[in-house]
């Protein structure tokens, strides 16, 4: 159990944070939503109506989102784009795909290599992509909770104010859902440029996410 | 980063997420309820003329009182703000808590209280797309 414990720190430490945090948003954002019904003499939500609310989901989905699409830009880029002193970047004599050997796939696979990384053909070259995928996917699905969560967020707003909801294409070109969008991306963009960055001349001694303290700035690729 | 080990959880429930939202999303027009919205919003018409305590009791509480003040009892108010021929219905849309049904002769807005549905505003029409309608009877 204690070695289970260990073994999955970060998988129950991150989860815990996750749940602390929604708890946290639905009971403040009830509130926050509720403080406004009042003023306006409208119906309270409960909690559970809360969390149930295209208000509620569209305020997670525009996050996730955005967190996803870091992810996807994050691991697709890193496979091309190289950051001299970083340790989020991979040596600078590695852009690209790499051979088959360094990836150990088809013939290079190893006694522990994945099923998928052994056989070759489509599979092989599915797997070899499968993060990037499933990071897209997610991005495309939450993007798409927001779209369908933020018309509805927006229309019951509209109503409020005694104006026509809009539909699906008006809603697609109005400024509430871009700029829903784009608050959100320039701030993960940000977060993951200043993390290139910092890393090349900070250290947080025994991160995997940062070089050796002693490593100079000038080396690239090394994780701590 | 996300850790290796942490990817497979958050990505099912991501995935578990979107799924959820997008469904409740589709739903979000809310069939049961848009009956329900459309079925106050017509008997709130049709009670304007003949039985005005019944309409009275359905408006909003904020726009009742915002009537009374202004025009004196709701009795005697709602059918000398309000016409009384509610024509067949066009459309309804609901959003939550908030709904609009737009009949032939007028559009009412309702929100959905406690007790259910309740008229927000009617006597609505819109003077300018894109602009708020003018309502003869309306909350603060």
């Amino acid at each position: 159990m204690k070695r289970r414990l260990k073994e999955n720190g970060l998988t129950l430490a991150f989860s815990a944070l996750l749940l602390a945090a929604l708890v946290g948003q639905a009971l403040t954002g009830r509130a926050s939503y509720n403080e406004s019904a009042v003023d306006a003499g409208l119906p309270l939500l409960s909690l559970a109506e809360y969390v149930t609310s295209s208000q509620f989901a569209v305020d997670v989905a525009e996050n996730w989102q955005s967190e996803y699409l870091q992810f996807l830009l994050y691991i697709l880029f890193t496979v091309w784009l190289l950051q001299k002193g970083s340790p989020e970047s991979k040596p600078l004599d590695k852009a690209g795909r790499e051979s088959d050997e360094e990836q150990k796939v088809g013939a290079h696979a190893e006694a522990g290599s994945p099923g998928w990384a052994k056989v070759g053909g489509w599979r092989t070259a599915l797997y070899s992509r499968s993060l990037g995928l499933l990071m897209g996917l997610v991005f495309l699905g939450s993007w798409s909770a927001q779209f369908v969560a933020g018309r509805s967020a927006y229309n019951a707003e509209q109503l409020h104010d005694l104006q026509d909801p809009l539909g699906w294409a008006q809603y697609l070109q109005a400024p509430d859902f871009w700029n829903r969008t784009f608050q959100n991306w320039q701030s993960e963009f940000l977060a993951v440029g200043s993390m290139v960055v910092f890393s090349i001349y900070l250290r947080e001694r025994g991160s995997p996410e940062s070089k050796p303290v002693g490593s100079p700035h000038t080396a690239t690729g090394v994780e701590g | 980063m996300i850790p290796d080990r942490l990817r497979a959880p958050v990505a099912l429930l991501a995935v578990g997420f979107v799924t959820t939202v997008l469904l409740s999303g589709c739903s979000g027009q809310g069939n049961a309820e848009a009956g329900n919205a459309q079925a106050a919003a017509v008997s709130f018409s049709r009670a304007v003329a003949g039985a005005t305590d019944e309409a009275c009791g359905l408006l909003a509480p904020q726009t009742r009182k915002e009537l009374e003040d202004r025009e004196g009892p709701c009795a005697s108010a709602l059918p000398a703000e309000l016409q009384s021929t509610p024509g067949p219905v066009r459309s309804t849309e609901v959003y939550g808590k908030d709904a609009i049904v737009r009949l032939e002769s007028d559009t009412i807005f309702l929100a959905r209280f406690r007790d259910g549905w309740q008229v927000t505003a009617a006597g609505c029409a819109r003077a300018q797309v894109g602009r708020p309608y003018d309502c003869k009877v309306k909350g603060d």
